[in-house]
């Protein structure tokens, strides 16, 4: 093999190589996001699917919108937007709505716990702002920030509705589950208030009710 | 870590460059073996990655190993002989020469990255 020859294949093997580095990174990150979530449902078993179904509802929304985040991000951020509940005392980490002034107050601070435990990973800065802000609320009365309208990251405002909408359908124990229906309706009166206008309007266009086919779509999120 | 390279091909010199120094190694690049002593002297580096041919030099890789471990402090320093001359012959007469890792070119960055990382956990 000619000197010329050999640089040719040389240079093959780096790519070679780049391209299975990269996706062995990928690959890595994507297993803890999956190990955290585990994490997260071994303690809470009630939220078991959660984290996979709000992934689910963000990414059809990303893509009803002409996928202005890119989608492997968003899916993280969808993920493990709960996980900052792994900081919270045991008999928090189930409860949506929390009775006590204390209690709120604590279970308020998991998108920040979220955040600063995923910041270990400079990986994911990108994204770690969708999580700290995923209880925003359009009219500006949510949590932590208080941020309001456009202030909250795109990503936030998606998952927010995600997040509500599985809360809505789904039985956690404290509320019963409603309609798919029921549930669409529900974040419709919402529009303006806890979610940004436009989402909603893009939320009610999608093909919910089919794309739920019967609650075995929940097993194949999984 | 301080890594020595000896290799006299400008392309390929300059892709072990781009292996190890985003790996956090210490480079001293070399296009020839011949005056490796002052080289030991001056670098004293905790591995040599030697080509077999170079041309344009008197001595030639195997030898180049040779002297590396007839040095006084480089009789454990790790040697990897980076060559075209590949098969069962040529990895013989490198492990012969006192190299401790043979690899035949094309070679794996990855995989040359992984036997220093390999290397640095016996050190350590």
């Amino acid at each position: 093999m000619g000197e010329g020859d050999l640089y040719k294949q040389q240079l093959l093997e780096y790519a070679q190589d780049l391209a299975r580095a990269y996706s062995q990174i990928r690959r890595t990150q994507a297993e803890f996001l999956g190990a955290l979530v585990s994490l997260l449902e071994m303690k809470a078993p009630t939220v078991r699917g959660h984290a996979r179904r709000v992934a689910f509802w963000s990414l059809r929304l990303n893509d009803s919108l002409g996928k202005p985040l890119d989608p492997g991000a968003l899916q993280a951020a969808a993920l493990v937007h709960d996980v900052g509940k792994l900081g919270l005392p045991d008999r928090l980490i189930e409860s949506w709505v929390a009775s006590k002034e204390d209690d709120r107050r604590l279970v308020q601070m998991h998108p920040e716990l979220g955040a600063s435990l995923l910041e270990h990973v400079s990986a994911f800065a990108e994204w770690i702002p969708w999580v700290r802000h995923h209880h925003e609320r359009w009219d500006g009365t949510g949590y932590p920030a208080g941020l309001a309208g456009e202030e909250i990251p795109l990503g936030s405002r998606i998952i927010s509705l995600a997040n509500a909408f599985d809360y809505y359908v789904h039985d956690y124990g404290d509320t019963p589950a409603h309609t798919v229906g029921g549930g669409v309706a529900w974040i419709e009166k919402q529009a303006g208030g806890s979610f940004d206008p436009e989402l909603v309007r893009a939320f009610v266009e999608l093909p919910v009710e089919a794309l739920w086919v019967n609650r075995l779509w929940i097993e194949e999120t999984r | 870590m301080k890594v020595l390279v000896i290799e006299d091909e400008p392309d390929m010199a300059a892709l072990l460059a781009a292996t190890l120094e985003p790996a956090g190694y210490q480079l001293r690049m070399e296009r020839s073996g011949d005056e490796v002593e002052r080289i030991l002297a001056e670098f004293d580096p905790q591995v040599a990655i030697v080509d077999v041919m170079l041309f344009g030099s008197q001595a030639d890789g195997y030898e180049v190993v040779r002297r590396i471990r007839a040095t006084a402090g480089h009789e454990n320093t790790l040697v990897v002989i980076l060559t075209a001359l590949v098969g069962a012959e040529y990895e013989k007469r490198a492990l012969e020469a006192g190299a401790n890792i043979y690899m035949g070119k094309p070679f794996s960055p990855l995989a040359l990255l992984e036997q220093l990382r390999q290397a640095e956990i016996i050190t350590d």
